[in-house]
């Protein structure tokens, strides 16, 4: 498959945090959820790529375009959202449109302005008097204007209300109609954004732990209740992150058919944020290592 | 067409797209011909992934339930007995083999499994 971005062999070292020795491939066409505890590293790897910090080595390409040796050419096929306005708050959106524009060969102030009528946004407003969910609709549009081929959102979901996040969603779910289009995101919560995750990447400690279709995680990942006095090295020779509950242990499994129809343990089907719950040490272990 | 997802259940999210959809062609509810949404189409509308719709058209094409034309989109297949038949037969294989699994675990013999379903048949199961 095509590939929209690919990173090989990428370390970067920043005060005293690194990240390691990291190998990804994003296939064009996708939706990909980059999910991980506080401090995992999401940040780092988001700013990375987007040219905000410079690795020690390795590289990152956009289709065939290495991100160090032809930058503009690079950035010109992605758009990065933060999660917060990084813009003056008593400027106004139409004045912010204006100054950015020229740095984009790609943007096109017609689209822009269209796309602020369709999210009913008032052009001439400061953007501080925006609510939380309008500065994201408008940090949107001011990327969507530029037509990229590829999203970048760094926790876009955070600080949004139930409404703005699906509102969001909505928008992700837009901008992928068209089929060459791709949407790497961000999150620490992960319950709303992985409906739509074709993709999972869970970074851990600096590292890319796991990657893997959404959809085969989904399958096989399980969250298996024991009960207490009916642990076995057989059972727990399966279960990651096992821990002990006043009324049995439970941990995560990669295998849920092994548990499934068996009366010394109940087994229900594990959904992503699960991996952010049992993630330990022996997530980490050689086996767990897709990439 | 209607299809809903219940986030919260055992059944993987493609396989309950897989199922509704299976279900309306056999119905009659989908006719021959008609012209399925897009994935993306779908994907968006259920608020699900790309792929989890990918894999639910790919698995109902490999079925013959749908055609997918190159270009032109992804269309119900015309059903015949024959074709309505093996579908069936796959689904009640697809039973069997869980009702197999449940005998494997409860210690149920093929033997009581069997003549507990010749009970069922015969009207004297209770």
């Amino acid at each position: 498959m095509d590939k929209a971005l690919t990173i090989k062999d990428l370390n970067v070292k920043l005060n005293g945090f690194e990240l390691k020795n990291i190998n990804l491939e994003i296939p064009r066409g996708v939706v990909v959820g980059l999910i991980g505890r506080n401090g995992a590293g999401k940040t780092t790897f988001i700013n990375t790529i987007t040219d905000i910090y410079l690795p020690e080595s390795g590289s990152v390409l956009y289709g065939d375009t290495d991100l160090q040796i032809e930058p503009e050419k690079a950035k010109s096929k992605f758009g990065v959202v933060y999660d917060n306005l990084f813009y003056p708050a008593n400027y106004t959106a139409k004045r912010i449109a204006k100054l950015i524009a020229p740095f984009y060969e790609d943007f096109d102030m017609n689209n822009w302005e269209s796309l602020m009528d369709r999210y009913g946004l008032e052009k001439h407003k400061q953007v501080g008097m925006y609510s939380k969910g309008m500065q994201m609709k408008f940090m949107l549009s001011l990327v969507f204007a530029r037509n990229p081929e590829i999203l970048i959102l760094d926790e876009p979901t955070a600080g949004l209300d139930p409404a703005a996040r699906a509102e969001l969603i909505d928008m992700l779910q837009e901008f992928m109609m068209s089929e060459d289009k791709t949407v790497i995101f961000s999150t620490h919560i992960t319950s709303d954004l992985d409906k739509i995750a074709d993709y999972v990447v869970l970074v851990s400690d600096g590292q890319v732990v796991l990657n893997e279709e959404k959809d085969e995680l989904m399958m096989h990942y399980g969250v298996v209740q024991v009960e207490k006095d009916k642990l076995t090295p057989e059972l727990s020779g399966r279960l990651i992150g096992l821990r002990e509950k006043e009324f049995g242990y439970v941990g995560l499994t990669k295998d849920i058919s092994f548990f499934e129809g068996r009366d010394d343990s109940r087994v229900r089907r594990a959904v992503i944020e699960d991996l952010l719950i049992y993630e330990n040490e022996n997530v980490k272990s050689k086996e767990n290592t897709y990439i | 067409m209607n299809i809903l997802i219940d986030q919260m259940s055992q059944t993987p999210i493609y396989e309950q797209i897989e199922n509704q959809i299976r279900q309306s062609i056999l119905s009659g509810g989908l006719e021959a011909n008609y012209m399925m949404p897009s994935i993306r189409k779908m994907a968006k509308g259920l608020n699900v992934g790309i792929i989890t719709v990918k894999r639910a058209y790919d698995d109902l094409c490999n079925e013959g339930l749908l055609i997918s034309l190159q270009g032109r989109g992804v269309f119900v297949a015309s059903i015949d007995t024959d074709k309505e038949r093996a579908v069936r037969m796959g689904q009640l294989r697809d039973k069997l083999s869980e009702l197999k699994a449940f005998c494997d675990t409860s210690d149920i013999s093929k033997e009581e499994l069997v003549s507990e379903i010749e009970k069922i048949f015969m009207g004297n199961d209770g």
